[in-house]
């Protein structure tokens, strides 16, 4: 039984990084209709910045604080100069455009810090383990746990309790009508692109001690984030929440369990999901 | 990728050398010899420079580097050019460029790869333009059994180091074992050959497991493991992965509670840094140990702190002494690396005692005989090295590839 | 004219380069196949693949195996790989042509996907993430494609016989019918056309092109790997079709070129030739959608008026 749950763990702050990376993956879709494959180029710059961060303060916190900065104002500048100028045309154009610039981003990444596989820290307040039901569980791990779930709950009450989180429901719905309504909706769109870049870069540092950060690791975290919004249905925070810890607890006992055969099952979930209710466990048809 | 040169001397004051060489002699064949070899001999190293393994063609390259320092940047009297190619741990990449090291810039002997799938790439294309190629560094239990002429493994097999550490564990009191090992050749190789040697000698294997390359975290693996609760685990990881596994099977407290073996990458000088304390006590078999006591060790030790704060872990030893093999090769055939299969024959003929120890060629498979080495990490003052605590001498190939 | 001369050089192309040279060309020659593969998706129906590598890397493999498991003449090798990258096609094609946009673009990226973690997974059958290696390339008439000048005539074959059948089935009614369906479905539809048939045959045919690339690549290599499978494969064949110009076919064939002789060379002198291909890509996105060879061709047009 305490496996169980020291598994159940495992999933779970497998599937809360993936939250974290995939709620603003499913938001930009939402607003934008466009699938952001530089997503994890903005996770994998949060965590090198991050890297940096730590070797200058020595402080693991304020990597996570500043760290999404300076991505939020990458993302932001991405959104102004270059896909703002796509949104009347095919949305194809804009996946692609993405696409272009992860090849950017990994070149940046590689000239900036080196193509070496590096290794974040914990907080060396939470380096020790933590001893119950029977077993070791690292408290880093646990407090992802919280933090992921802070995240989601707070952004849950962003989205459904605050103005800002109105006009985003009302650009997911539908942009032409948010804009007859007289809302900013360009200011909109750069802000959520923006606020889910920095919630990417965010990711790469609370992701940096146990995934390492190194060149490559966008698309390491890109697919299963893909894998989560075409699962709980692009757009819905709900969708990215549910999608998430079903991946991050169906990866963790496939490989304990069925480790020949855990890959290829989530790929076949995200054919027959695709194709049985194409927008997803929560996604809404208009999309 | 960058074209170093260590040592390129214009092409006409090499000319200049060699017409004064030749007056000086009288000896017509050495004339012929010196007419045919002029120009810097040049190395192809094919290794994999990035990625999670990249630290293994660094240090590599630094090792080659150190033996050429050491010579005066020359080999069998002649000046070297070293061309540094990275194969990004890809097959297709590490094939283009090799067509590149062999057909444009035309080296004499190619040194590498890392990674036992770009070496499987390699064969068919190195069979046909017979350069001479020796392997530092992929471990292929089965590359050896090709017995390509023109081509030699101056480092370990995965066999001959997996095989004696079954035999080795199930002698000193292990009774059962998980086996978890990287999902690709050289994962299966270990896996296969560790628990051949261990259930011959009596041993259990309780599960064997793979995870697939490139995995970062392995908190489900070593969940299960604990459950299973064996006497020890033998693994087999490289690189980063080798160094978050060992990490996270202290973080998850299996330390102290499963023993931790496994193959030489696991627990190397290359992974402490990653590793920390947490690695300490773990047990692995290795071609080479930092701290052997021998005179060659401690002159490779010397050398190499100019280069770098660590102690030279195995493929900085490797690359060395393939550099070694080459020097004494191209000595024997009177500096005419030109002709490849003299040369090969020549490096056949190789028997050096090296800093990890006698290495010599299987004539057969040209797989190196060489010891093998039970190794225990140990703090020390600060610092975490390996330290033998038993031989197996003079390993050599897998018996089945002689068949 | 500006065809012919170009095929003039192709011929006397190994003659001029050297080995090395040769075999470039014939890596790009072979990747020309599959961007143009690509291209009749993407550029001619509409539909972006992120998949494409998929029916590559079956056709890889079904060469490998073929010569391997069942002991097959590689010529007929390519008979059945082109063959097995069409049935893979129709099969995955069945369920992918019923979306379009986005969709699509996940849809085929997660058959990519499954087809990779199969090929990594499947060791006793496909050599796991090694891959299968050491195969001997075929003889035709007594030359042996070991040969680099021989194989590279191969693919030149190869080359232009796709080219010239892709062009064929482009300007048939077929193809007029597809570009129809990229301009406007809904039209298409109402005119009696059964869209989600069309958009299949193109995904097959589409598929066994590059199928046949795919063959190419295994004979050139002697080896096959995963590698030929994954994202990053398909990837660099959506980078090839945009960077040379989407739906010009030979445009897509340049890209291939422009692209491999980039990572040669430009890889040599800086390493930041990623990020060169990633900034023209993004400028071709965001200005040239008619790619480089959309712009050298205005560009010549506009020398020849003046």
């Amino acid at each position: 039984m305490d496996l169980f749950v020291s598994q159940l763990l495992n999933g779970l702050v497998y599937g809360l990084l993936l939250f974290l990376l995939a709620s603003g993956l499913s938001l930009i879709f939402g607003l934008m209709g466009v699938v952001n494959l530089a997503h994890g180029s903005f996770f994998m710059l949060g965590a090198f910045i991050g890297l940096s961060v730590v070797s200058y303060t020595g402080s693991f916190w304020w990597a996570l604080v500043l760290a999404p900065i300076p991505v939020a104002i990458a993302a932001a500048a991405i959104e102004i100069l270059l896909l703002r100028h796509l949104y009347k045309r095919d949305k194809v154009d804009m996946v692609l455009l993405t696409f272009g610039l992860s090849f950017v981003f990994t070149d940046l990444v590689e000239w900036g810090w080196g193509k070496d596989t590096f290794s974040l820290s914990e907080p060396a307040s939470l380096e020790e383990s933590l001893e119950f039901l029977g077993g070791y569980f690292p408290q880093y791990r646990l407090a992802i746990v919280v933090f992921g779930l802070a995240v989601a709950l707070l952004l849950w009450l962003l989205i459904e309790k605050t103005r800002i989180g109105a006009m985003v429901r009302a650009g997911i719905d539908d942009t032409r009508t948010a804009m007859g309504i007289g809302l900013n909706v360009p200011l909109l769109l750069t802000t959520t692109f923006a606020s889910g870049a920095a919630l990417a870069g965010m990711a790469g540092v609370v992701a940096g001690p146990i995934l390492g950060v190194y060149s490559g690791v966008d698309v390491e975290v890109l697919i299963p984030a893909f894998i989560v919004i075409v699962i709980g249905g692009m757009g819905s925070l709900k969708g990215a929440f549910v999608g998430s810890l079903l991946i991050g607890i169906a990866d963790t006992f496939g490989k304990a369990y069925m480790p020949e055969a855990s890959m290829f099952l989530i790929y076949a979930a995200m054919i027959v999901i695709l194709l049985a209710r194409p927008h997803g466990l929560f996604g809404q048809a208009a999309s | 990728m960058s074209k170093t040169k260590i040592f390129a001397p214009s092409r006409r004051a090499v000319l200049q050398g060699t017409a004064a060489a030749t007056a000086l002699s009288f000896d017509a064949t050495l004339a012929r010899v010196f007419a045919q070899t002029s120009g810097p001999i040049k190395i192809g190293v094919l290794n994999t420079f990035t990625k999670s393994v990249g630290l293994f063609g660094e240090t590599t390259w630094r090792g080659i580097e150190t033996y050429l320092e050491e010579h005066g940047n020359k080999i069998g009297g002649r000046s070297v050019e070293l061309i540094k190619e990275d194969d990004e741990f890809n097959p297709q990449v590490g094939l283009q460029k090799l067509r590149k090291l062999v057909e444009s810039d035309k080296v004499h002997v190619v040194l590498g790869p890392l990674g036992s799938h770009i070496a499987t790439a390699m064969i068919g294309y190195m069979k046909q333009s017979g350069t001479p190629w020796i392997v530092t560094g992929a471990g292929s239990t089965a590359l050896t059994k090709e017995r390509m002429p023109n081509m030699y493994r101056a480092t370990l097999s995965n066999w001959q180091v997996a095989n004696p550490m079954g035999t080795w564990e199930a002698k000193n009191g292990i009774k059962d074992v998980v086996v978890i090992a990287s999902d690709f050749l050289a994962g299966h190789d270990v896996a296969e050959a560790f628990a051949e040697a261990f259930e011959k000698n009596g041993g259990k294997i309780a599960k064997q497991v793979f995870p697939p390359v490139g995995t970062n975290d392995f908190s489900a693996y070593i969940t299960d493991l604990r459950s299973i609760n064996p006497g020890a685990v033998y693994g087999f990881f490289a690189g980063s992965e080798a160094g978050r596994f060992v990490k996270q099977f202290q973080q998850f407290g299996l330390k102290g509670k499963v023993k931790l073996t496994g193959f030489q990458s696991m627990l190397d000088s290359d992974t402490f840094p990653l590793q920390g304390s947490s690695a300490v006590g773990g047990l692995s078999s290795s071609i080479y140990c930092e701290t052997l006591d021998t005179p060659e060790n401690k002159n490779l030790i010397a050398r190499y702190a100019s280069k770098s704060k660590d102690l030279p872990g195995i493929f900085t030893e490797s690359g060395y002494t393939v550099m070694r093999i080459i020097d004494d090769a191209v000595k024997s055939v009177g500096g005419n690396i030109e002709n490849a299969a003299d040369f090969c024959k020549a490096i056949g003929k190789t028997n050096i005692v090296a800093p990890r120890g006698p290495v010599r060629f299987d004539p057969d498979t040209h797989q190196a005989i060489q010891n093998v080495y039970i190794r225990e990490v140990h703090e020390e003052g600060g610092k975490f090295v390996n330290k033998v605590i038993d031989v197996v001498k003079e390993v050599g190939d897998y018996p089945g590839n002689k068949a | 004219m500006g065809e012919f001369v170009f095929f003039l050089l192709a011929l006397a192309w190994p003659f001029l380069a050297g080995s090395y040279g040769t075999g470039l060309i014939t890596e790009a020659l072979i990747f020309a196949i599959a961007a143009m593969s690509l291209d009749l998706l993407m550029g001619y129906s509409g539909l972006v693949s992120f998949g494409h590598a998929a029916f590559f890397g079956v056709g890889a493999y079904a060469l490998a195996l073929s010569g391997m498991k069942l002991g097959l003449n590689p010529w007929l090798g390519i008979l059945v790989a082109v063959m097995t990258s069409a049935l893979a096609a129709l099969i995955i094609g069945y369920f992918c042509v019923r979306v379009s946009g986005v969709a699509f673009i996940m849809l085929t990226l997660a058959f990519a996907q499954l087809l990779y973690s199969a090929a990594v997974k499947w060791r006793g059958i496909t050599g796991g993430s090694d891959g299968i290696g050491g195969f001997d390339r075929p003889q035709i008439a007594g030359l042996s494609l070991n040969d680099p000048i021989y194989m590279y005539f191969a693919c030149l074959l190869g080359f232009v016989l796709s080219l010239w059948l892709l062009r064929r089935i482009i300007n048939s009614q077929f193809g007029h019918a597809l570009v129809g369906l990229r301009e406007n479905e809904t039209r298409m539809r109402a005119l009696g056309f059964s869209t989600d048939r069309l958009k299949l045959c193109a995904f097959v045919l589409s598929g066994a092109f590059a199928g046949f690339a795919g063959a190419l690549y295994a004979i050139y290599n002697s080896f096959i790997s995963p590698d030929a499978l994954s994202f990053a494969q398909s990837g660099m064949f959506l980078l090839m079709v945009v960077l040379g110009g989407v739906g010009s076919l030979l445009g897509p064939a340049i890209g291939a070129a422009i692209f491999l002789l980039m990572k040669q060379f430009v890889s040599s002198h800086t390493e930041h030739w990623l990020a060169i291909v990633g900034i023209i890509f993004v400028c071709c996105v965001m200005f040239f959608r008619s790619g480089v060879y959309g712009f050298l061709k205005q560009w010549l047009e506009r020398g020849a008026r003046t």
